[in-house]
């Protein structure tokens, strides 16, 4: 790819040279890599932007030898956030993460809050949990009317039930006061509009993709009633369903990988707390006691009669991890009640001022958010209320790790026929859902990079 | 995590496409899901859709973080050689 020189002296100018200097030296690195010229070019430019997962495939005949992930993602980005005092690291958070922005700046408020000391009223931890819940709503459905038809039906995205979701969604974090906000800043929320806004977002999601309301759907408790749904149901989220049954997908990509248990061990803090390495970081490629697992839906919501009958049939294949995120999606319109529940018996109309941390010693903190995707853990230690060392572990590192859920799956797939395997594995992609975009790059055995 | 570098919209192309421009390098995208964007607003896009549109204040302080990323980048960078 050429990139013209920059043409320095306005705005813009200084911005296209900020992304030629992000850019640039990815697309050598990867060029420099591609030995013999065998190795197709995972990513361009363009698609670094987005940040970009390759997911390449080494196959020997009908099998699969090797699965290798190859990201251009940064995972060093939370040293930015380093050498400013927390207030204004919390303020950077939402602007730097583009897709989970809500979830990294709740993470990020609390990692800060429990290296100061700080307590934070339940008010505004459930304001908190809605907003996070809402903005898991937005991701979950993306996937399900963008990617879910295309990938599995070939039908267009049903872009229109998709814009009536991200309008309440909206709603709801318009009503809630706009997001998770840093010292002193005070805003009011509208209570009774925000239980409007999660109504409105109720009834999409039931239009969109369950046919039914949320809470109808999640009285489905065993396959026999789960079949019966998607039987009588016109949502693409059904078609999908049935498709990944009749052609006998359920059982795709199932692998003995753990599930990610609840909670932050202080093992695990204490590994980031160490974590210095400059190539291959314990925060971008994560264990759990030396352990590789699994994050997101299923890890959550297996303990759910469907999903654990499903679970119990499939093991974690696809149809088990499909059912699973619609579980997730179906329980959030009900958690967002709760949690406004919890807002009005506090009868307080007004975000709380916070202020600044005073600790002189360094002192750690950790912010844990479940997201759509799975865990997000910010880790932070503070010294006289200055961000010191800031480390993130993104639920991507957990299900794309070389060891994870995706690799193992990948690693069951007949290779036979080169075309379909590239389809099944984009299908164990969007079933863990990463936070960008990937390619599936099927190689002959031998050919791979080194 | 997904960086969220603002892209500017420099070609609305119609039927809710537009040209993007990201450091010199222009992508087609969809504008289905957001509302009212104009040739020169800044949009975040993900895996081919725009997904918010950024005020002018908003894409300033991104892109200034952005720029201290890449400093902090090259100290390490430097740190290492």
């Amino acid at each position: 790819m050429e990139v013209d020189p920059p043409d320095p002296g306005t705005e813009f100018d200084v911005h296209q040279s900020l992304v030629r200097q992000l850019v640039v030296p990815c697309v050598a690195r990867h060029r420099a890599g591609s030995g013999d010229g065998t190795v197709t070019l995972a990513i361009t430019a363009a698609q670094y932007i987005d940040g970009k997962i390759g997911i390449h495939v080494a196959v020997d005949q009908d099998r699969v030898m090797a699965v290798r992930i190859v990201s251009s993602r940064r995972t060093d980005a939370s040293a930015v956030l380093e050498g400013r005092p927390f207030a204004d690291s919390l303020r950077a958070v939402p602007l730097l993460f583009s897709v989970c922005g809500v979830a990294q700046a709740s993470a990020a408020a609390t990692a800060c809050e429990q290296a100061g000391g700080r307590a934070v009223a339940a008010w505004e931890r459930a304001r908190r949990r809605i907003l996070v819940a809402a903005e898991m709503v937005q991701e979950h459905a993306g996937r399900m009317l963008l990617d879910w038809p295309e990938l599995f039906l070939g039908s267009a995205p049903q872009i229109e039930e998709l814009v009536a979701v991200r309008r309440h969604v909206t709603g709801v974090m318009r009503a809630l006061g706009g997001g998770i906000h840093p010292a002193g800043k005070v805003q009011t929320v509208d209570l009774v509009a925000t239980s409007e806004q999660i109504s409105w977002l109720d009834a999409a999601l039931a239009r969109g993709i369950f046919g039914v309301s949320p809470a109808q759907w999640l009285r489905i408790r065993d396959c026999r009633t789960l079949r019966a749904w998607w039987s009588r149901t016109t949502t693409v989220t059904a078609r999908v369903l049935e498709t990944v049954a009749d052609g006998a997908l359920a059982d795709l990509g199932r692998s003995a990988v753990a599930m990610l248990p609840p909670g932050v061990t202080a093992a695990l803090e204490i590994k980031l707390d160490a974590d210095t390495a400059q190539t291959e970081p314990f925060s971008a490629r994560p264990d759990w006691d030396g352990q590789a697992c699994e994050t997101g839906p299923l890890a959550r919501q297996r303990w759910r009669s469907l999903v654990a009958e499903l679970h119990r049939r499939h093991g974690n294949g696809l149809m088990t991890r499909l059912t699973a995120r619609l579980t997730d999606l179906a329980a959030l319109p009900r958690r967002m009640q709760r949690y406004l529940q919890v807002m009005r018996a506090s009868g307080k109309v007004e975000l709380p001022v916070q202020g600044g941390v005073t600790a002189g010693a360094a002192h750690c903190g950790t912010g844990v958010v479940e997201t759509a995707r799975g865990r997000l853990i910010h880790r932070v230690r503070l010294r006289a209320g200055v961000v010191e060392r800031y480390r993130i572990v993104a639920p991507t590192e957990w299900n794309f790790h070389p060891d994870g859920p995706l690799v193992r799956g990948v690693m069951t797939l007949p290779a036979a026929d080169k075309r379909e395997l590239r389809r099944q594995v984009a299908m164990l992609v969007i079933a863990l859902d990463p936070c960008v975009a990937h390619d599936v790059i099927v190689e002959p055995s031998g050919a791979e990079e080194t | 995590m997904c960086l969220a570098i603002p892209a500017r919209v420099v070609q609305l192309l119609g039927e809710d496409r537009a040209l993007v421009d990201v450091g010199g390098v222009h992508n087609e995208i969809s504008l289905a899901l957001v509302d009212d964007v104009a040739v020169n607003d800044y949009v975040i896009v993900h895996v081919g859709y725009a997904i918010a549109r950024l005020d002018a204040d908003e894409a300033d302080r991104t892109l200034a973080l952005f720029a201290q990323m890449v400093d902090a980048h090259e100290t390490r960078s430097r740190e290492i050689h």
